[in-house]
């Protein structure tokens, strides 16, 4: 990214953090928790600057190369970052206060993603952890019917290696200390949909 | 030499004229402007465009502005490169003109794109082999190019560079045609589009096009200004400009002619002459063609007789000229998307649930004519705009 | 399992994380407290590889008409839905009937992307959206597809379709969504995942009985598909292009 962009892209999330623009407090944003899982599929702080990056890269590899099973997989953030309504109905991850959305919201990005990939967890991805015997069923793209048949060895294996313990995080948060995050990572990524395809 | 000198200035007037023709424009720009989000919003399926007939008629009305834009340049090299004096009060008109219809015609094509949030994309990531990539350079180096020209005009400083850079100007236009009418070319899937003939037919039809476009503008400007200047000017010019579409409405049915009479020797492209010529599109086909042939033979007979038009028979000519090139680039564009991709010529097609048997016929939508208007607005309202603030107008000096 | 091949471009991919972990490091703030878990660790698929083509062989022969399982199988699969008009729906897949000039004879086959060697639509993509993967699929890179439709009219078998309207509940494995193009994938994401997974459509033709279509390696002498295509032979639709397609048809 050009540094005037960055720049430009910054004093405007810095105004907007200074104004709390849209929201109550300017404790931050209100994130859900997530619905599966311990840990993230990176170290959180990782997940919160990087994440862009992260899946513009594994995005390319999948869908160019042809390299399936990363961690970084969209369909894995929804079926792990979903939310269920008081009927066990899951809900769209793009939804106003919901996981995505929360945080972009407060930060004014606006992403596209899901007029295209799911919003919802796969089907029967609540059985999935039961079915494997894992906290964090990571990537399923194939999951729906059997997902115990359609993961491989390996993907198992990477599976388990998600189960790092890591304290339980899950409690909704109005974490102040996301303002400074949100405020200083956005400078090094690459945008999303163009420059890094080729 | 007699010609009296001409000055160039702004137009200053805020009179009903102008100001009307502006609010009027806007309307349409706005009106365009909505079918355009309207289309974005709910998709494709509003207009009639279908996965058979990819490209409708917001094509044909970008494709026309391009080609009318690469052709009204043609006052302003025949001013500077060939030194035909009597285009010379035109010269400045000729080049605003021809940028704004470019950017008209390039908004139009954009925003008929499925993803015009994605033209961030299409500027920085480029597929070399693919002539639409080629063309993005070739309509904003034109835009560019049309601006230093403006320049060399406008600023005396700079005058000495307005002979070459008119000639490059005439240069990246020829290719830009050309490259337009290749994106059409080369397309080995549609057979009736499969022909190099394509880019001297785009070639043609932009010459008549831009001329005319230019032709139409002309009074348009000269009453803003509350000139004479048009009437000083104006036979001579008008005569020549005659000559000059006679020759380019020729060009255009001759590369036509070459182009279907062809297309009836090729065995596999028969169908398709057949769709254009008695099929759904022979209404347009023909009433476009005998338009542009008797608008050809009244400028012929004209000429001849030394006679002259009335000012409203000659616009009123012009206007015909351009919606005839209209006409015959839709039987271009859509016709040759309305017949069957000829998959098994050794066979009778029975069934299939795409078209492979015979494609439906092609209805545009209210949307897209309202887009398509707005897309002409749009290069009007900035023409508009320009000739308020840059000195472009003709006037011979009160 | 894997061939020795593939181990390479296991590693190739690796090296390309390694680098890319490197460049995280200098670019993410004090990147060195942090630990990706274990990413070297989790890759888990090789990539597309140059050494493998995937195909489809169709036996016409085995075709029958007025089934249409295989069109079914990949909307299923694709969370394509057939219900709305044929004009500006997805079709991926489309059943065509024929009748020979001469003989009279009838057939039917399924015509869907043919997966050019030298494909039309990838050349023209402005943007390269449009591309050949390495084992010789052809795909767009919705991501960078800004719905421009040439490919469209430069596609001489009417293979792809540009989507109309918005969509909504689309398969978690198929994303699919309005204003860019899309076509028959050989179902990448099925193919990719584990060894002899096939796509939607061959599944859902054997499953018929038919067996009409083999999917396969079409440069392992050894596959299935290649043994048929050398014993029955396999014809291309609109050979005349020499486009050196991946989808061969028997019995044309
Ligand atoms: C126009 C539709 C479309 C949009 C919009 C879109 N994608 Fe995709 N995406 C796809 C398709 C199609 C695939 C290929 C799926 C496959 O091959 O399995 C894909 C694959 C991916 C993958 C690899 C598969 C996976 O889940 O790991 C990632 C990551 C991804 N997209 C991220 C994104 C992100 C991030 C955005 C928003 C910035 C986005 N996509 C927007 C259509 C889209
Ligand atoms: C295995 C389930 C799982 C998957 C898959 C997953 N996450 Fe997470 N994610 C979590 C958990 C659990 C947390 C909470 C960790 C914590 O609080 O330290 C979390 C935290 C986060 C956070 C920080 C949220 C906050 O409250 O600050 C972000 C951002 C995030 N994830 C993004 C993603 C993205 C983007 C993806 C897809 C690439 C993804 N996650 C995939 C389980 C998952
Ligand atoms: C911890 C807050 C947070 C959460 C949770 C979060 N994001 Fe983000 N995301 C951001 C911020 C801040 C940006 C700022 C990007 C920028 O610099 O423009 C961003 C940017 C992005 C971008 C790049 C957009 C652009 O136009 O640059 C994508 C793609 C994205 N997020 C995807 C996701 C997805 C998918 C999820 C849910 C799985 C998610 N994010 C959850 C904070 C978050």
């Amino acid at each position: 990214m050009c540094p005037e962009r960055a720049f430009g892209l910054w004093a405007i999330l810095w105004l907007l953090l200074a104004s709390g623009l849209g929201h109550a407090s300017d404790e931050g944003p209100i994130i859900p928790p997530a619905s599966f899982g311990d840990q993230c599929v990176a170290d959180t702080e990782i997940m919160r600057k990087q994440h862009m990056s992260l899946l513009n890269h594994q995005r390319d590899e999948t869908v160019i190369e042809g390299v399936r099973g990363n961690p970084f997989s969209l369909v894995g953030c929804v079926n792990c970052h979903a939310q269920k309504d008081d009927n066990g109905q899951a809900i769209r991850i793009d939804a106003e206060g919901q996981f995505c959305e929360s945080c972009h919201a407060y930060a004014a990005v606006k992403i596209d993603c899901f007029s295209c990939h799911a919003a919802l967890p796969e089907e029967g991805f609540g059985n999935t952890h039961e079915v494997i015997g894992l906290n964090t069923p990571v990537i399923a793209p194939l999951a729906a019917a059997d997902p115990a048949k359609h993961f491989s060895h390996q993907q198992r294996q990477v599976l388990q290696s998600h189960r790092v313990a890591a304290g339980p995080h899950n409690q909704l948060r109005g974490n102040a200390a996301l303002k400074n995050i949100i405020s200083t990572h956005t400078t090094e990524h690459q945008r999303p949909v163009n420059s890094d395809t080729r | 030499m007699s010609n009296p000198t001409t000055y160039f200035q702004p137009v200053r007037t805020w009179s009903g004229n102008y100001l009307i023709w502006m609010f009027a424009l806007v309307l349409l720009v706005l009106a365009g402007g909505y079918c355009a989000y309207h289309m974005e919003h709910e998709g494709h399926h509003i207009t009639g465009m279908n996965n058979s007939v990819v490209w409708g008629l917001p094509h044909v009305f970008a494709i026309s502005l391009i080609l009318a834009a690469s052709g009204a340049l043609n006052g302003a090299t025949l001013s500077s490169v060939f030194g035909n004096k009597l285009y010379t009060p035109y010269a400045r008109l000729s080049v605003v003109l021809s940028v704004c219809l470019l950017v008209g015609g390039l908004i139009v094509l954009v925003l008929d794109l499925g993803r015009p949030d994605r033209l961030a994309v299409a500027m920085t990531t480029y597929n070399f082999r693919s002539i639409f990539s080629w063309n993005i350079f070739l309509y904003t180096g034109f835009i560019a190019i049309g601006v230093i020209y403006l320049a060399t005009m406008l600023e005396r400083s700079l005058q000495r560079f307005n002979r070459p850079v008119g000639a490059l100007a005439l240069l990246w236009r020829i290719v830009l045609t050309s490259g337009t009418g290749s994106i059409f070319g080369f397309l080995v899937g549609r057979s009736a589009l499969d022909s190099a003939i394509l880019a001297p037919l785009f070639i043609a039809l932009s010459l008549v096009m831009g001329s005319a476009a230019l032709a139409l503008v002309i009074p348009w400007v000269s009453r803003w200004q509350h000139s004479s200047v048009s009437l000083h000017h104006a036979p001579p010019t008008r005569q020549s400009m005659m000559k000059l579409l006679l020759w380019c409405v020729l060009a255009v049915l001759y590369f036509s002619a070459v182009h279907h009479v062809t297309n009836l020797y090729i065995a596999e492209h028969r169908q398709d002459e057949h769709n254009v010529l008695q099929g759904a599109f022979a209404g347009v086909f023909w009433l476009g063609h005998i338009a542009i042939i008797a608008t050809g033979l009244v400028f012929l007979q004209t000429l001849r007789h030394s006679g002259e038009l009335s000012s409203t028979a000659w616009h009123l000519l012009c206007a015909v000229l351009l919606i005839a090139c209209a006409m015959i680039l839709y039987t271009v564009i859509i016709g040759s998307q309305s017949t069957p991709q000829l998959l098994f010529p050794d066979k009778i097609i029975t069934a299939s649930s795409f078209g492979d048997a015979g494609v439906p016929a092609y209805r545009p939508t209210s949307w897209e004519w309202g887009f398509g208007m707005g897309g002409i607005a749009l290069s009007l309202l900035l023409l508009g705009l320009v000739l308020r603030v840059l000195p472009i107008s003709p006037t011979s000096q009160s | 399992m894997q061939s020795s091949s593939t181990n390479n471009k296991n590693s190739k991919a690796q090296q390309a994380r390694r680098r890319f972990l490197q460049k995280l490091g200098l670019l993410g703030a004090a990147a060195d407290s942090y630990t990706l878990l274990e990413l070297q660790a989790k890759t888990t698929a090789s990539a597309a590889s140059g050494d493998k083509r995937w195909g489809l062989l169709i036996d016409t022969s085995k075709c029958a008409s007025g089934c249409d399982a295989c069109v079914r199988g990949c909307n299923t699969e694709h969370g394509i839905d057939a219900s709305d008009s044929d004009l500006t729906r997805a079709q991926w897949i489309r059943k065509i009937d024929l009748k020979d000039k001469l003989t009279g004879k009838e057939s039917s086959l399924p015509v869907m992307c043919q997966h050019c060697d030298s494909a039309p639509c990838v050349d023209v993509c402005p943007t390269g959206a449009s591309f050949k993967r390495a084992d010789g699929v052809v795909l767009v890179n919705k991501h960078t597809c800004i719905g421009c439709r040439y490919c469209m009219m430069a596609c001489p078998y009417k293979a792809r379709s540009f989507i109309h309207e918005n969509l909504t509940e689309q398969k978690p494995s198929a994303p699919r969504g309005k204003g860019t193009v899309e076509s028959c994938t050989l179902c990448v994401h099925r193919i990719d995942s584990e060894q002899d997974m096939q796509p939607a459509c061959a599944v859902a033709c054997t499953d018929e009985a038919h067996s009409a279509i083999v999917f396969g390696d079409l440069n392992d002498p050894d596959s299935n598909i290649s043994r048929q295509l050398q014993s029955a032979g396999g014809s291309q639709i609109r050979s005349d292009l020499q486009l050196n397609t991946g989808v061969r048809y028997h019995g044309l």
